[in-house]
This record gives structure tokens, C-alpha cells and sequence, in this order.
């Protein structure tokens, strides 16, 4: 070895320390495949957090403009179409108010805001009222929408049909009508009586027939004559104090009433419109979305705007509630506990020996198909049919008795494995340990709650029937026992835990007319389709 | 300061904060001597400078790992066992070895290896680089890197035996050129 490493040695002083010529190349590289890592930290450093940051302010925006149904059916794909209809309906409404901010409404968008808004206002219970006074404050009529879900659109646009329907059109006869929203009914006033209700920052203005303009404040209730009718310019002014004849002649000028079919038009007297104080509503609205904290200003002007027509189409309820569903799950169950009611059999009395264990271990997986229909929203009608497999070991061990007093009755099958441990001669204690292999067929009908309406959570008590047991080979051998279970459930995957109770005859029969008492826990997968 | 009187702690430090033109200096500090490792395992210089690259970016990365010692011999080491790897991804050249063996067989080895001294070093490598890969690596390691048969035989996958042989006629082979060349001179 030694002689080796003096041969190695001049080697060794000639080449360890030899250099080689290296290409700029190679540093290259290096730096090339040094920066991969870095790069990619870096890129989780900044785009992770920009990404995170997209994400939720893509939420806050799609809560505040879109938000959540709270009636929607649990089902993912129901949630989407319900979403997708009121996506739609918030975008119908949504579109024409933000038009005007930038211009004048015309006839048909003004009726479209209405319309929709009127749909959205049937989800009141109470039908429109007729009797109500017009004084009434448009502030109360509205509250139903305004506080709906938060979406200032929508409360904006459902003021609009009621304050709008008090603008009063005239009849051939010169009479005006006062045309609510929903009654289809007008209600004639007299000629000289008949006065145009406005608006403005909650006080109803109106003019009298003398032309002079009042203003009422909803709150009080009390009636002012406005000091801004001097302000009104003097052309358009309508000479309301004209002679009836004149009126009546003019009115004929006047466009009718619009009826069902006819689009409306601005009221006019002549060929002027009708001088009334343009309503305007200023809605500051803000938020918070990522770093930015936006801030916009929606003046709505409503000059022109017609009352609404047509009929108000009901929303329909629960539309996706009443739904089949079909899955199936895949389970897996362990014993919890397990007690043996030992009863007398024959010449041996199992109850008089001191049992020392008696211990049943078990692990069942489950396959099942279910069904089930949502009836409501929260409630649903089911039933699951699947095959159970499980491997059961009991321990039974006794201070005393003799292997003869136990009646092994023979189980078919081709599983089963006894083993007998102990000298019940020495030590007078006798230990049975039987492993059993089960199949059996079930059926188990049940019922679903929901716990909360937009709480994906649901609660399932069922009522397990074994409807084939494979070790008799026999039909509807026992009823297995109630079952719960706990089930979250998010578009097509379910997950859940079950209990499940027993109470059924003992398959093993080493002690005949056994009855068993078990509790189960597991988890249960599945798939809705 | 001038780079080149960095110590290697200190290098070490800047390498270890990410500095760039600290990186460098540490691989043109160690670079060309570890191209020469490379060469001695490989059969190619492109091959060479692979490995080069890969044993660095493998020393830059676990350039925290580094805890004391000889700067160079764990470099070194880094390199030797990057090649190692390589090697072994390319046994088939290691069997190839074999087949060369007959040929040296028949020259008989001088006993010493004085005529080491008497020959240039880029002559030696260049002897060496004919040498077939498996007898390279295993007078690599056991001549020059100073590793026994023992550590040979684990790093390669080998029989000890097989590393002594190679060995053995691995020095027969450089020593056949240097006879070959002193002949051809004379």
C-alpha cells in the first residue's frame, strides 16, 4: 500500500494542482441556473400578494355588485343560475341608471328602469295600496328595497316608479288623472284643482291650480307656499288661472293618457311640456376594493321620466328549489363501542359469568348510489342504497365456564376464523376471539335539513335497512338502525361524517339471540351528478 | 481592497448574501483547478465544462452547508462527486474498460514512476484523456485525488479489485506513452 502510494504521489505533485482553461460559458450557465431559483422567489415575493390581492378584491367586487343568494338552492349549479338571473336583472337596472348620469333618460330606458324595478318591488307582500295617500313619503314606500341587499341601484331604482306615478297626466276632458303604479286605476281631479307633485331633497313640491308652487314636507306635514316660484322662469310658467274654455281647448292638445300598449310620453300642455322642478337624486356611494378606496358620485336626473306601465311580472319563487339530485358516496365507518346483551342459553347462563372483555372491533366501508329531491331550499327527501363489507373481531373473555357451555352455532361464511386461547381447566378463564367477514345490501330512506339557509351544512337522520344479508343469503334479514349525518356540500362533492346505530341480532350466534348495540363514526365522499 | 486578497471568509460571506461579483471571484478563484478535475472524469472538454457548470451551481446553492474546513477540498469534493454522479449515469463506459485491459497486459511497469517528473503536465493530461473512462476515473481518484480502493470501489460501484487492476494499468498505459513518445523523440 504503502509502495502505492509513492507511485501515486508524483502523480498527485504533478496534476492536483494542474489548471485547465474554462469558457466564458460556463459562468454563464451558472448565473443562468443561480437566478432560476431566485427568480421564482422573486415571483412568489410579488405576485403571490398582487395575485391574493386580485383575488380579493375580485370577491369584495363580486359581493358588493353581484352578492350571494341567500334563497339560492344548495346546489352549486342552481346557485350559478340563480346568480346568472339576478346578474342579469342587476345589470338591466344598473345600465340605464348609469346612463344617466351622463344624459337624459329617454322615454323607453326610463320605462325599462321602472319595469324592473317594479319587479323587484313585488317581492312585497302587501299589494299596492290604492288608498294610500299621495302625500305619503316615498322614503317609507321604498324601504322594502332599500334595504335589501345593499345594492344602492336597485333602492335608487325602485323610488323611481313611485314618485314618477304621481306625476299627473291629463284626459281629453281636462281633467287630470293621477295614475298610480300597480292600481291601473286614475283617479280624476278636478280641472282647477289638479297639481303636478315633484320632489326634491324629501320635500313634495307641488303646484296649485293658481299655478303658485307649495311645497309639503313629508315629515311635518306642513304646507309652505315656495318663495322659489319667483324663480321659475316666466315663459314657462303655465297660465293656470286661463279661462276653463281655454283650458278645455288647449287640453285637447294634450297627449292621452298612455294606456297598456302605448309607449308614454312626456306630459305637455300646448306645445310646451309641462313646467315641473326637475327631480334629481345625488347617491355618494364608496367602498373598498384592494388599496383603493373609490368614491363615486351618481346624479340621476329624472325630468323626463314616464310612470310606469305595463303589468309587474312576479318573480318566481324557488324556481331551482324543487330539484333531483343523484350521487353516489363512498364511506368508511369504525366501531366505536360495543356491548353485548348476553342472554340465558339453555343449560349456560351467560349473564352469571363474569365477563372480563367484550370487545367488538370493526371497520365497514360502505359504497352507496343516492338520490334525493329538494323540495325547499332546506328541505330534501332521499334514500341511499349501497353495499356494506366489513371485517368484525370479537374478543369474549370469562373468568370461568368451559369451552362445552359455548354453542358455536355454524355461520355461512367463508370468512370466519375462531380461535379459542386459554386453560379454562388451570385457570378457569376461557377467551374466544371470532373474526367474521359481512356483506349485506341496505336501503336507507332519509330526510335532509339544512341548517342554515346559506350555510352549506346539512343534516341527514335516515333509517338503515339491511335489505340482503350476504351470510344467510336472505332478504330484509333486520333493520341495521337510525343514522345521522353531517354532510358539507360544495357544488358537485359532498363530505360528511355518519353515525350510524345498530341494534340488530348478532350474526356470530355464539350466544344465541345476542342482541348488539354499536355506534359508528365515519367519513363519507360523494359525488353529486 | 483588490478581490484576489478577499479571504475565503469573507468571500464566503459575500457569496453567501447573493453578491454577484462575489460569486465570480470565488469561481475564477477555483474554476480552472476544477476544470481539471472534470477533464480527468470526462472524455470531452464541452463534457468537462458541464460538469464544471453543474458542480458550481451545486457549490453556490449549498454554499451554506459549508462549515469550516478547506475551502478548495470541499469544493473539490463537490466537483469529484458531481463527476462521480455523472459516471455513474454512463457505466456502460465503465465496462468498456475491460477490453483494453489484454493490451496493456503486456507491457511491463518500470516499478517507479520517476519519468513522471521528467514529462510536462499538459502532456500528462493529454496522455490521460486517452485513457479509457473507467481507468480515468479510477487513477483519478486513487493517483491524484488520494482516495483508497476501498472509497473507490463504494464511489464507483466496483470490485476493489477492479480499481487496483485499473489503477495498475492505467500507470501502464501513461507509462507505455511516455515510453512511445521518448522513443518516437529519440
Amino acid at each position: 500500500m504503502e509502495n502505492e502510494n509513492n507511485q501515486n504521489e508524483e502523480f498527485k505533485n504533478k496534476l492536483f494542482d494542474f489548471e485547465e482553461p474554462v469558457s466564458d460559458l460556463v459562468w454563464e450557465g451558472i448565473t443562468g441556473k443561480i437566478d432560476k431559483p431566485n427568480k421564482r422567489r422573486k415571483w412568489v415575493i410579488w405576485w403571490l400578494p398582487a395575485l391574493c390581492l386580485f383575488l380579493v378584491g375580485s370577491g369584495l367586487v363580486f359581493h358588493k355588485y353581484v352578492g350571494f343568494e341567500p334563497n339560492a338552492s344548495e346546489s352549486g349549479s342552481d346557485q350559478i343560475q340563480v346568480q346568472s338571473v339576478e346578474k342579469q336583472k342587476r345589470q338591466a337596472i344598473e345600465k340605464p341608471v348609469a346612463s344617466a348620469k351622463t344624459k337624459d333618460l329617454t322615454v323607453s330606458e326610463s320605462q325599462e328602469i321602472i319595469r324592473i324595478s317594479a319587479d323587484k318591488a313585488s317581492n312585497r307582500k302587501e299589494p299596492p295600496n290604492e288608498n294610500k295617500k299621495p302625500d305619503q313619503a316615498p322614503s317609507e314606500k321604498s324601504g322594502v328595497n332599500s334595504k335589501s341587499n345593499g345594492n344602492r341601484s336597485v333602492a335608487q331604482a325602485s323610488i323611481l316608479p313611485q314618485i314618477l306615478s304621481d306625476v299627473t297626466s291629463f284626459n281629453k276632458e281636462g281633467i287630470s288623472e293621477n295614475k298610480r303604479k300597480g292600481s291601473g286605476r286614475t283617479e280624476p281631479v278636478s280641472g282647477r284643482n289638479f297639481k303636478i307633485r315633484t320632489q326634491q331633497n324629501g320635500v313634495l313640491s307641488r303646484r296649485n291650480a293658481t299655478g303658485s308652487l307649495e311645497s309639503k314636507d313629508s315629515k311635518s306635514g306642513e304646507t309652505n307656499e315656495m318663495a322659489a316660484n319667483a324663480l321659475q322662469p316666466e315663459s314657462n310658467k303655465i297660465a293656470f288661472n286661463e279661462k276653463s274654455e281655454n283650458l278645455e281647448a288647449k287640453s285637447k292638445l294634450v297627449s292621452e293618457t298612455p294606456n297598456e300598449t302605448q309607449a308614454p310620453q312626456a306630459p305637455t300642455f300646448g306645445s310646451k311640456p309641462i313646467d315641473y322642478l326637475p327631480i334629481k337624486m345625488a347617491v355618494l356611494e364608496t367602498g373598498y376594493i384592494g388599496k383603493s378606496i373609490p368614491v363615486v358620485l351618481n346624479l340621476i336626473p329624472l325630468e323626463t321620466a314616464p310612470a310606469p306601465t305595463g303589468p309587474i311580472k312576479e318573480k318566481p319563487k324557488d324556481r331551482f328549489a324543487r330539484k333531483w339530485h343523484f350521487g353516489a358516496s363512498a364511506s368508511a365507518l369504525g366501531a366505536v363501542q360495543q356491548v353485548v346483551v348476553v342472554r340465558n342459553v339453555g343449560e349456560w347462563n351467560a349473564a352469571s359469568l363474569p365477563v372480563l372483555s367484550n370487545i367488538k372491533n370493526s371497520l365497514v366501508f360502505e359504497g352507496s348510489i343516492f338520490a334525493s329531491c329538494s323540495l325547499t331550499s332546506r328541505f330534501a327527501l332521499g334514500a341511499n342504497a349501497g353495499l356494506s363489507t366489513w371485517k368484525e373481531t370479537v374478543n369474549f373473555q370469562t373468568l370461568s365456564g368451559t369451552k362445552s357451555q359455548f354453542t358455536l352455532e355454524p355461520i355461512p361464511s367463508p370468512t370466519i376464523e375462531t380461535s379459542f386461547q386459554g386453560n379454562p381447566i388451570n385457570d378457569q378463564r376461557f377467551t374466544q376471539s371470532r373474526t367474521t367477514r359481512y356483506t349485506s345490501f341496505w336501503f336507507q330512506p332519509k330526510l335532509a335539513f339544512k341548517l342554515a339557509k346559506n350555510w352549506p351544512v346539512w343534516l341527514k337522520p335516515g333509517y338503515q335497512i339491511m335489505v340482503f344479508n350476504v351470510q344467510t343469503a336472505s332478504w330484509a334479514s333486520g333493520i341495521n338502525g337510525p343514522t345521522v349525518e353531517l354532510s358539507f356540500r360544495k357544488r358537485h362533492l359532498e363530505l360528511g361524517f355518519k353515525c350510524l346505530f345498530f341494534r340488530q341480532r348478532d350474526q356470530i350466534r355464539f350466544v344465541p339471540q345476542s342482541k348488539v348495540n354499536s355506534f359508528w363514526l365515519g367519513t363519507t365522499v360523494g359525488w353529486w351528478f | 481592497m483588490s478581490k484576489n486578497h478577499l479571504s475565503e471568509e469573507e468571500l464566503l460571506g459575500a457569496c453567501r448574501s447573493g453578491d454577484r461579483s462575489m460569486q465570480f471571484e470565488f469561481y475564477a478563484r477555483f474554476a480552472r483547478k476544477m476544470m481539471a478535475v472534470c477533464r480527468r472524469f470526462t472524455t470531452t472538454k464541452m463534457e468537462a465544462e458541464d460538469q464544471l457548470q453543474e458542480s458550481f451551481v451545486l457549490v453556490f446553492l449549498n454554499i451554506e452547508q459549508y462549515r469550516g474546513g478547506s475551502l478548495e477540498g470541499w469544493v473539490r469534493r463537490i466537483v469529484v462527486n458531481q463527476c462521480i454522479n455523472h459516471f455513474r449515469k454512463q457505466k456502460q463506459k465503465l465496462i468498456w474498460v475491460e477490453e483494453i485491459s489484454e493490451e496493456l497486459d503486456s507491457i511491463t511497469y518500470a516499478g517507479d514512476n520517476s519519468w513522471v517528473n521528467q514529462v510536462d503536465g499538459e502532456q500528462l493530461m493529454l496522455w490521460i484523456d486517452t485513457l479509457p473512462l473507467g481507468a480515468k476515473a479510477v487513477f483519478t481518484l486513487g493517483a491524484i485525488e488520494g482516495y483508497n480502493h476501498n472509497e473507490i470501489s463504494k464511489m464507483l460501484g466496483i470490485a476493489e479489485s477492479t480499481s487496483r487492476s485499473q489503477l495498475t494499468r492505467a500507470r501502464l498505459a501513461l507509462q507505455k506513452k511516455y515510453i512511445e513518445t521518448t522513443n518516437a523523440s529519440c
